[in-house]
């Protein structure tokens, strides 16, 4: 019979139970699978470490049983370093991985036009026009916020998303994200090292407000509330068909336009960020040579025109939500921000250009006129109705809070908290009714904030006392939430690891996180054990339960990963985090398993894993019988930022997810 | 203060286990030439206290007892 025993390092046993049953079988080729069985047990406070004896032999990393606050408290932590790491501009934090700041300047930036892009996303402006076309706008403060990710574009639509997601924690869990938030806490156990114990300009806690504050300040200085115009990415990745290497029918830089420009792009460098403002290419005679470097010195700015009128309800929806946000979390602090941010709420809310389709087309490779507005080139985001109903809520929040203070500002759009209200159960209807139906709908992640809006809303409701003749009622959106979150479920069902999203689908560490997000935020509306339980398992599959047997949050757990790419993490920190090597980049969460990897180097780029080899291959595969279709890959190397670039937005959702396991509710 | 450190040993007797142990006699004296074919996936996090865990065996291997289990 099989059995599972507990035993001390002495050997006395304390637990015994069964293997239990066949989960699913893990194809890694059409001749090889795997089973995939469950291990179930229930043990105290400790560490421990599972073997499996007999014809079959395993052994598991070292791992704890324990309490949520010692499990997370310091992964949480970790999360705080990461944002501290990605800062730019002047503000930066010195910590372990930071040595100067980057991207100064950035304080006087150009505004551009939105450039034409062929078909292969180059930029198409033809002689004579210049490389970048000049908005009219005058020059602009640009510096600060976030890096994206591994590079050192910023993006309104992910630091939106980033901000919102932050600000929410804050307020909804003061004692994990926010004042409250306890001092020192102890490295996570069976830990390979700590962002807490990493020297100077290590987090003392994991208190968001200050990382939330230098997030909306950024976004502050993107609208301009003068000209209400959108700068809404700062710097270029994208190769010019006449003044670079973008034309793909000639060898030579800027195709058959003959000129001395053979322009760079983000893309063609890897570097320190502080390298930015004076960055010469070998061989150039000169630093931002106008003809080669001079837009990785001097990073354009792209922006909406004062012709348009209107805004796309994606960007306007979440950036209404950060600003609203930060006019509740700022009302009893500072009445002149929190005035200045409910005022450019309501301004860019009333602004969104809801004539868009929802969903709106999927941005194919060029120029997309009738897409989302999300960055340049556009990303994969077409749904918006989410969006509006989460800037709707927390203007309803944010003027609710203004009223009650009795310190609303005169020349609000609205004084009726309400309005906002019964808009965003509006929004929420159209997307129970257009968008989830129909296939479009996602988990929480940057392409849909539906899991966390709808639960904002209902909150939003009970809050206004459940009022009548709403497009949906709070019944309706319990309802709604928690199809969403059975639809994860039931998927779950048909995977080998129990994950309530296919493998292959990408964004699997941002997916697995937001998953329990909304798994908690199920357990907290229902009670119901199931949704705990699935909060829990979707928390572990991105941490190690799961083919590969990796954590994809670097810093967490034993087996991490190594080789992110990630420019100052792999210029200035270790490449063996896992055995040891410090500092690395804590708390970043990578993509994860993907339908593809991909290489390519740069110059400057230290490889990793040095000799190439790919651990994970053995584990590359897919739930159920093989399919090419649905195959999934995971490799640790620098190179395949398919799977190892981390991004301020895959990271988001883990912050609400420690946070939520350890409060258990809001307190908001 | 430190945990004290425990192994969570699962043993699996079948009938397959006593067909097996010769072979992993034979071969007990070169383990490294044999491919592993079992592993353990554990949430590296760790586990809530007071919550029934959820470990993984992945193995090319197929039990004898093993069936599936419908959820």
């Amino acid at each position: 019979m099989q059995s599972t025993k507990v035993i001390s390092q002495s050997g006395k046993a304390v637990h015994s139970a069964s293997i239990g049953g066949l989960v699913g079988t893990w194809a890694h080729s059409s001749k090889t699978s795997y089973n995939v069985y469950s291990l179930d047990f229930s043990v105290p406070a400790g560490i421990y470490t599972l073997t499996i004896s007999g014809d079959v032999t395993a052994t598991s990393p070292r791992f704890a049983v324990d309490t949520p606050e010692v499990l997370y408290s310091g992964l949480l932590l970790n999360t705080l370093f990461y944002y501290q790491t990605e800062r730019d501009g002047a503000d930066y934090v010195q910590n372990a991985l930071r040595s100067k700041p980057g991207h100064l300047k950035d304080e006087h930036a150009t505004r551009y036009q939105t450039p034409p892009l062929d078909d292969n996303d180059y930029i198409d402006n033809v002689p004579p026009l210049g490389p970048l076309v000049k908005s009219g706008l005058s020059t602009m403060d640009a510096s600060g916020g976030w890096w994206d990710a591994g590079d050192y574009q910023k993006y309104v639509s992910n630091v939106s998303y980033t901000a919102a997601l932050m600000q929410i924690g804050i307020r909804d869990f003061p004692a994990q994200m926010g004042a409250e938030a306890q001092l020192y806490p102890a490295a996570p156990p069976v830990s390979v090292s700590y962002a807490g114990t990493s020297g100077a300009g290590a987090p003392k806690s994991s208190d968001f407000t200050a990382e939330a504050r230098f997030g909306v300040d950024w976004l502050l200085k993107m609208w301009d509330s003068k000209t209400k115009t959108l700068a809404y990415q700062v710097d270029n990745s994208q190769e010019w068909d006449y003044y670079g290497w973008g034309d793909p029918t000639s060898t030579a830089c800027g195709g058959d336009y003959s000129s001395p420009y053979c322009l760079i792009t983000e893309y063609d460098t890897w570097a320190l960020p502080q390298a930015a403002d004076n960055y010469r290419q070998p061989g150039d005679l000169k630093a931002c040579d106008v003809d080669t470097t001079y837009f990785i010195c001097n990073r354009p700015v792209f922006t909406t025109l004062p012709t348009q009128i209107k805004l796309s309800p994606n960007l306007a929806g979440r950036l209404a939500a950060d600003f609203a946000l930060c006019a509740t979390l700022e009302r009893n602090h500072d009445q002149a921000r929190a005035n200045r941010c409910l005022a450019n709420a309501e301004t860019i809310y009333a602004m969104a250009d809801l004539t868009f389709t929802d969903p709106a087309p999927s941005p194919g490779s060029g120029s997309c006129s009738d897409c989302l507005l999300t960055s340049m080139p556009a990303n994969a985001e077409t749904v918006w109705d989410d969006d509006m109903e989460l800037g709707a809520t927390e203007l309803y929040f944010a003027l609710s809070t203004a009223n009650a203070s009795g310190r609303a500002q005169a020349g609000l759009t609205q004084t009726d908290p309400l309005v906002y209200l019964k808009q965003a159960t509006q929004f929420a209807k159209n997307y129970t009714n257009n968008i989830y139906p129909h296939g479009y709908g996602d988990t929480l992640n940057l392409y849909d904030v539906s899991g966390l809006a709808h639960f904002e809303l209902y909150r939003a409701l009970a809050a206004a006392g459940n009022p009548k003749g709403l497009a949906m009622s709070r019944t309706a959106l319990r309802k709604q939430l928690l199809t969403q979150v059975d639809a994860a479920i039931a998927q779950a069902t048909s995977d080998a690891w129990q994950f309530g999203e296919e493998w292959d689908n990408g964004d699997v560490t941002s997916h697995g996180a937001g998953l329990s997000v909304m798994a908690s935020e199920a357990y907290w509306l229902t009670g119901n054990e199931k949704y705990n339980q699935y909060a829990q398992r979707w928390l572990g599959n991105i941490l190690g339960a799961n083919a590969w047997g990796t954590s994809f949050i670097v810093g967490a757990g034993t087996t991490f990963p190594n080789c992110i790419q990630h420019q100052v993490a792999n210029l200035a920190g270790s490449l063996s985090g896992t055995t040891g090597g410090t500092p690395i980049l804590w708390g970043a969460s990578v993509e994860g398993p993907s339908n593809d990897t991909s290489s390519g180097t740069l110059s400057g780029m230290n490889l990793c894993p040095a000799d190439g080899s790919d651990a994970f291959e053995v584990f590359n595969g897919n739930s159920g019988a093989y399919s090419d279709s649905t195959y999934t890959y995971y490799q640790d190397n620098v190179q395949s930022y398919t799977t190892t670039e981390p991004a301020i937005d895959l990271t988001a959702s883990s912050f609400l997810m420690w946070s939520w396991r350890m409060a258990g509710q809001h307190s908001f | 203060m430190q945990k004290e450190e425990t192994t969570m040993v699962l043993t699996w007797k079948s009938f397959r286990t006593l067909r097996a142990s010769i072979p992993l006699l034979l071969f007990a004296t070169a383990p490294l030439l044999v491919a592993q074919t079992a592993f353990i996936r554990v949430n590296q996090a760790g586990y809530e206290v007071g919550t029934t865990a959820r470990a993984y065996l992945m193995t090319t291997a197929a039990p004898a007892h093993a069936k599936y289990k419908g959820y």
